[in-house]
């Protein structure tokens, strides 16, 4: 029988020394959501993204995705399982076309196979198809043939949300898609997000809370690499841990 | 909006241009000798140019392919009896096997580590070449490398003697090679190694396991620059130490970034002009490495494309100005 949960950790933790960056997480993402893990600075997040993407190895614990135990397998290994990532930095092939980079990407998803030196990169048609379809979809049709440096950042950040998309992942991983955004960009990320989670489970990283409101339907709030609470946005929302873990615990 | 990809022909555009270089160099240059060298050194500048150009490698390791490329070549003809398409398939082996040696333990560390590590590679090869005397000649260089006849099902096309027709196998191997080269970098194979180039990071994140690609880039550049060093032996008769010093390494790499990296037809070009300045001012000026001090500086600094990214810009002002002109006139046109 297939799990509800595409996503799993059991007593997930990263030690550097003494310091635990992450203790003991228990993290279950349901298939089909899109659920968000937010937490003041220092709380972990990113040491969690960090073991779900591989390109930290935890200390202790297991991560299991679709069924499969991938706790040490390598980053790029990842998305051949369907998994697939978003970089919080901008990160992008910025002297390439918005198509190739996108194409590129679904290119990605053939791993070694991409080693084939005798025939040319047109021949697998269904690479540009792809890239065209995202294209669509994050609606950069106009700039396919603009450079992604050329692109303003709110552009490039949809890119980059964009790039994830291209290996068809079952899970998307997305490390705070509004970062560095202006204000009038945010809602078209907020809509492109929660229309990716009508066809893709989507684990995010997020500070902008009415975003994070809007959006989830599961919220995982972390403080001091451990799990707080988890819930609706509702209930995280009216929580008093919550509320003081982000104001600080002077008064305890 | 339905999308159309740019085909890339491997035949058309570039290597045409290279086509007409490789036609037109024997009758302009002083000496098919002179051309040969050229085409020679373009091919070692290829395979340097996929691994600096292509896929962001600087490698000194270079030397190492060549010099072993033209060690093998001659010691298979000499003590094998290897004829020439043998001796070039053996050199050409030999320079992709030395590569992925060199290439497995240097592509662990990256950006200036993996330099040192090419670096010290050719260092030791070229001790270790020194060494074995009874195979390489040591210091004298290895003598008396044949130059095999061109055989075809039995029968000899040409037996290769004259300069000329040694020219026209080596312009006939160069333009299939060349191709080649076009093939790899518009492959599936050759878009991921710009994408690595461009941004390792996302391109593993993507899904690439880089390593096995910059692995691939080395091999190929291995073979190249094996056939290479291979032909230098049968051009010369005889295969120097010289191939196999750190020297070697650093003349492929300057040829290649005078060229203009990025570009196949900058690795002719920087070829062309290295060799061509070499000949021509060693002879008046036995101190001219100087001058090619001096031009490698100016190259880095005024045009960071090399000399095919000077020209390529020239080619695009001269269409613009064209374009401009054409426009205006259909413009009085229109107001008359």
């Amino acid at each position: 029988m297939m799990s509800d949960y595409i996503l799993e950790t059991e007593n997930l933790g990263l030690r550097y020394g003494a310091f635990a960056a992450l203790g003991s997480v228990d993290l279950k993402i349901r298939r089909g959501t899109i659920h968000t893990v937010i937490g003041p600075n220092g709380a972990g997040k990113t040491t969690l993204f960090h073991c779900l993407t591989g390109e930290r190895r935890p200390s202790n614990g297991s991560i299991r995705f679709a069924g499969k135990d991938l706790t040490r397998q390598p980053a790029h290994k990842r998305v051949a399982s369907g998994m697939s990532r978003s970089f919080q930095i901008t990160s992008l092939f910025q002297n390439l076309s918005v198509r190739e980079n996108l194409r590129l990407a679904a290119q990605g998803r053939d791993g070694l196979g991409a080693l084939a030196f005798w025939y040319s990169d047109t021949h697998r048609a269904r690479h540009l198809e792809k890239a065209d379809e995202v294209l669509e979809r994050i609606k950069l049709t106009a700039q396919a043939d603009t450079c992604a440096g050329d692109l303003s950042h709110g552009q490039q950040r949809v890119l980059e949300v964009g790039m994830s998309l291209c290996s068809d992942p079952e899970l998307l991983l997305l490390d705070e898609p509004t970062s560095g955004m202006g204000v009038d960009d945010i809602p078209v990320m907020t809509r492109l997000i929660a229309e990716l989670g009508k066809d893709h489970t989507v684990m995010l990283i997020e500070h902008n809370m009415r975003l994070v409101m809007s959006i989830s339907d599961r919220i995982t709030v972390m403080h001091q690499g451990n799990i707080l609470i988890e819930g609706e946005p509702e209930e995280v929302k009216g929580d008093e841990r919550v509320k003081k873990a982000y104001l600080g615990e002077s008064g305890s | 909006m339905k999308t159309t990809n740019n085909q890339v022909s491997i035949f058309g555009g570039v290597t045409l241009a290279a086509l007409v270089a490789v036609v037109l160099m024997p009758l302009l240059l002083p000496s098919a000798t002179l051309a040969t060298e050229i085409l020679i050194f373009a091919l070692a500048a290829l395979g340097c140019n996929l691994l600096l150009g292509y896929t962001g490698l600087l490698s000194f390791g270079q030397a190492i392919f060549f010099g072993g490329g033209a060690y093998v070549a001659s010691l298979t003809m000499i003590h094998l009896g290897f004829g020439l398409m043998g001796a070039l398939l053996a050199a050409m082996i030999a320079g992709a096997v030395l590569a992925a040696l060199v290439g497995l333990l240097a592509i662990r560390r990256t950006g200036i580590y993996f330099v040192m590590l090419t670096l010290a590679f050719t260092q030791m090869v070229y001790f270790l070449a020194y060494t074995m005397s009874d195979w390489t000649g040591g210091d004298n260089g290895l003598l008396d490398v044949p130059r095999p006849p061109l055989t075809l099902l039995g029968f000899e096309v040409s037996d290769l003697t004259s300069s000329h027709e040694f020219y026209m196998f080596v312009a006939v191997m160069f333009m299939l090679i060349f191709v080649f080269a076009r093939r790899v970098i518009h492959s599936p194979f050759g878009t991921t190694l710009i994408a690595i180039r461009e941004n390792e990071n996302r391109a593993s994140a993507v899904g690439f396991s880089t390593n096995h690609f910059k692995l691939l880039a080395f091999v190929i550049s291995g073979g190249i620059t094996g056939i290479a060093g291979a032909l230098y032996a049968m051009l010369l008769n005889f295969a120097p130490l010289s191939n196999i010093e750190l020297l070697m390494s650093e003349n492929i790499l300057i040829m290649t970034i005078i060229g203009g990296t990025g570009s196949l037809l900058g690795s002719l070009l920087g070829a062309g002009t290295i060799v061509m300045l070499g000949d021509l001012l060693s002879s008046i000026w036995p101190r001219w490495m100087i001058i090619l001090g001096i031009a490698l500086i100016a190259v880095v600094l005024f045009m960071p494309s090399g000399l095919w990214g000077g020209v390529e810009s020239l080619i695009k002002r001269w269409k613009e100005r064209r374009r401009n002109s054409a426009e205006r006139a259909a413009k009085e046109a229109e107001a008359k």
